[in-house]
Order: structure tokens, then sequence, then C-alpha cells
């Protein structure tokens, strides 16, 4: 009978040659990862439709991020009749694909006759450059439109770090003196109104403020997405002046047979778009959020799936012992039903910002909610060129 | 700031190099080469 020897594997010896031979294996590796990674910086192309008069940079508003990844498209559209102003701001966090699919559609499909709409799709353009860590996100997700497929980065939270590093242990606001984790000096709804000598994310934020107040944008919609175990979801968030305005836009869509809440901001919770935003410029300040599983604690595997189908065992377990504040069936929260909820809501602020006696914004050509849930997203998205 | 830790990455970068042609054990090299290629991707502002 032959007897195995057991071999000690860290014993086994190394010399020069085997330490040039893996650092050439190291090498091609980290090629191969330095390809992937600077991939990600390639913006995916956003096709302006037919209602767009103008683009302009953010830039634009403050020469500070000009050059730097923190620089942005705004996509404009003027009406023939002056009216009122709406700022849709999608891509504030990557890593909630709604706000920046919901953005997409609108610079797609939206014509205006009367008032100015302006849309940003990729608010924190840096943070669409990179992945959260040890998250396990899939790096991009594809939408099929009628024309072919179209893919989309996921990104991360927070702007990457190669923009702005290191943390601090402790993220101090200036304007308000808050203290929080010092990994939310990354994000850039936690930096508003922003600073023009302060860190990257801060200049971008001050840029969004220094747009609303040149432009003098009457109302701020934010575009989110929060895990179904989060209270603050299916919801619109108002600044106090925007009270009535956003309490006109949900009952509108709860006329529409969709469920959604409204929120006061909170004045002891700062850098947020819809505290400062309203406290720190004349605009009526909202933000929107979504139930997305894919950026849950509870959630399974992070997969392209998850992302687009919203569909997930564990949660729906979860829903079943009542740790969820949505209801969360079989049928998940699939992104089409998301980004339609969105598009009500913005839709609904622009027919309650007239009501209001803010001044009218007419658009049109945007599907409604029915009609993205019925057809998907892809159907109002257009062909890759 | 970001020049000191930079300068700090680079440090550790070098004193790896020397681990790796220096050390005796095979797993202890690929240790090394393992730890390196993040530095390497943050040294470069890559990732």
């Amino acid at each position: 009978m032959h007897k195995f020897k057991s071999i000690d594997l860290s014993s086994i010896k190394g010399n020069k040659i085997s330490a040039a031979i893996g650092l050439l294996v190291a090498l091609c590796v980290l090629v191969s990862l330095a390809v992937t990674f600077l991939g990600a910086r390639v913006a995916e192309p956003i096709y302006a439709g037919p209602g767009v008069t103008r683009t302009a940079m953010l830039s634009d508003y403050f020469d500070g991020i000009a050059g730097t990844a923190g620089d942005t498209e705004i996509y404009i559209f003027e009406g023939e009749k002056p009216g009122a102003s709406l700022l849709v701001l999608g891509g504030t966090h990557p890593n909630e694909p709604s706000g920046l699919l919901t953005a997409v559609l609108f610079i797609e499909n939206a014509v205006v006759t009367e008032g100015t709409l302006y849309v940003i799709p990729r608010t924190n353009s840096s943070a669409f450059t990179c992945t959260d860590p040890q998250e396990a996100e899939p790096m991009q997700y594809t939408i099929d439109t009628p024309g072919g497929a179209r893919s989309f980065r996921f990104g991360s939270r927070a702007t990457n770090p190669v923009n702005q590093w290191p943390d601090p242990d402790i993220y101090l606001h200036s304007s308000s003196g808050q203290l929080l984790s010092g990994s939310e000096t990354r994000n850039i709804n936690r930096t508003y109104p922003g600073r023009p000598d302060g860190s990257f994310t801060e200049k971008v934020s001050y840029a969004v403020t220094e747009l609303i107040r040149q432009e003098n944008i009457t109302i701020t919609v934010d575009l989110h997405e929060a895990a179904p175990e989060y209270p603050t979801i299916n919801a619109l968030v108002a600044h106090e002046r925007a009270m009535s305005l956003a309490s006109s836009a949900v009952f509108g869509m709860q006329l529409q047979g969709m469920p959604i809440s409204l929120e006061p901001s909170p004045t002891n919770l700062h850098g947020l778009t819809h505290r400062e935003l309203g406290d720190y410029t004349d605009t009526l300040a909202v933000l929107m959020e979504t139930a997305n599983p894919a950026q849950g604690r509870l959630r399974g595997r992070t997969d392209e799936a998850l992302v687009l189908t919203g569909q997930d065992p564990l949660y729906v377990k979860a829903g079943q012992y009542g740790r969820l504040y949505v209801p969360f069936g079989d049928s998940g929260h699939p992104i089409s039903e998301r980004v339609a909820r969105h598009t009500a809501g913005v839709l609904e602020l622009l027919a309650a910002a007239g009501e209001a006696g803010q001044g009218n914004i007419e658009v049109s050509g945007v599907p409604g909610y029915a009609e993205i849930i019925s057809q998907g997203i892809g159907a109002y998205l257009l062909p890759p060129e | 700031m970001l020049y000191v830790y930079l300068a700090i990455v680079l440090c550790v970068v070098v004193f790896i190099f020397w681990s790796l042609f220096t050390e005796k054990k095979l797993f202890a090299q690929i240790d090394a080469l393992l730890v390196l290629i993040p530095l390497l991707l943050r040294l470069l502002l890559i990732k």
C-alpha cells in the first residue's frame, strides 16, 4: 500500500526567478484590471431628443470643476413661451439606476413648449467611474431597445476615491457644523450647498447650487432609490417651502394608483438637496425615492438581473416577516416600475407648478406611468447609434 | 494630503518589492504580489 507524503506548502522555496515570474504575472493582471477600471471612465452615450434646445456643462456655472471628472452635461429644453423652470437631478447616487434612467428618458423624449427644463443625468459623474468596495455590484447593466441593446454604468454611491483621497476620519459639513463619518465627504448628497474652495465633491455640489442661483430655477427634483428596509422609501421629501407643491404631486400620483408618502425635510440633517438647496437658494427643493433591492442589506446575489428585475426571494421572505417598508412580492420592483414612478412624479410636479402659481412648464412627449409599466423603459429610449 | 498618502503608498510598494526579491518562501512571495496589485492601482490613481 502506498503511503502519501504530506507536503508542507508553506515550506516551498522561492528565489529571485520565482519573484520575477510572479511579478510578470502580476503586471499582466494589473494591465487587465487597469483596462477594465479605466473603461469605466468612458461615459455611455445619451442621445439628445427632439426637445433639447441646447446643452451646457456644469463648469459653465462654476469653472472650478472645469477639466475635472466632476464636470458633467446639462441638457436644456427651452420652451417658446417663457415660464417657470424645473431641474431634474439624475445620477446623484449612481448605484440608484432609476435616477439616471429617468433623466435619460426625459432627455430623449421631452418637448417643452412653455418654461424651461434642465436635466443633469449624471450629477456625480465621478461616482459613475467606480463601484462601492465589497458590495460585489455589477459594473453595468443593459436595457434592450427596439433598435438594439444599450449599456449603462452601475456606479458608486460616492465620488471615486481616485478623485478625492484620503477621506478624513470625520466629515465636518462647513455651513452647518454637522459631523458625519469621514467617507460621507464623498457623498454629494451630504455636501450641499457646497463650497468653491472645498473638496472635489463640495465643488461639484457648489456648481449645482450656482446653476440653480444663476438660472433662478423654480423647482429642483433629485431622483433617488432606497433599500426596501429603509423607512424613507416610495416617498417625496420636500423642503418646507415646497410642501404645497409636493403635496399636490403626491395626491396626483396616488390618484394614478401609486402608493407614495410625503415626508418633510428634516431640519437637523444637513447637506442634502431637499434641505440645503431650499435653504440657500429660492428653488422649491424636492427629493424622490423608489425601492431598489440591489442596494439593500438583505439581498442575495447582486447581479444585473437583480438591478433590472428587482426580484429577490430573500426580500420576499423579509417582507413576510414584516421587516420592510414597501410591499415585496415575487414580482419585486423592476426597473421599469421605478422609472415609471419617478417619471410620473416629475410630471405631477410640472403640473402642480402651474396650479400653485409658480408659473407654467408645459412638457409633452414623455410617457406616463402606465405606458412605461406596460412597454418597458427600452421602448422609450433611442436606439444605439 | 493626497501627495502625502501617495508617498506613503510608494514607500510601501518599494518595501514590498524588496521583500519580494529577498523572501525565501514561495507563498510569501505570492502574498507580496497579491498585496502589490491594489497598491499599484492606487499609486497610479487607476482604482
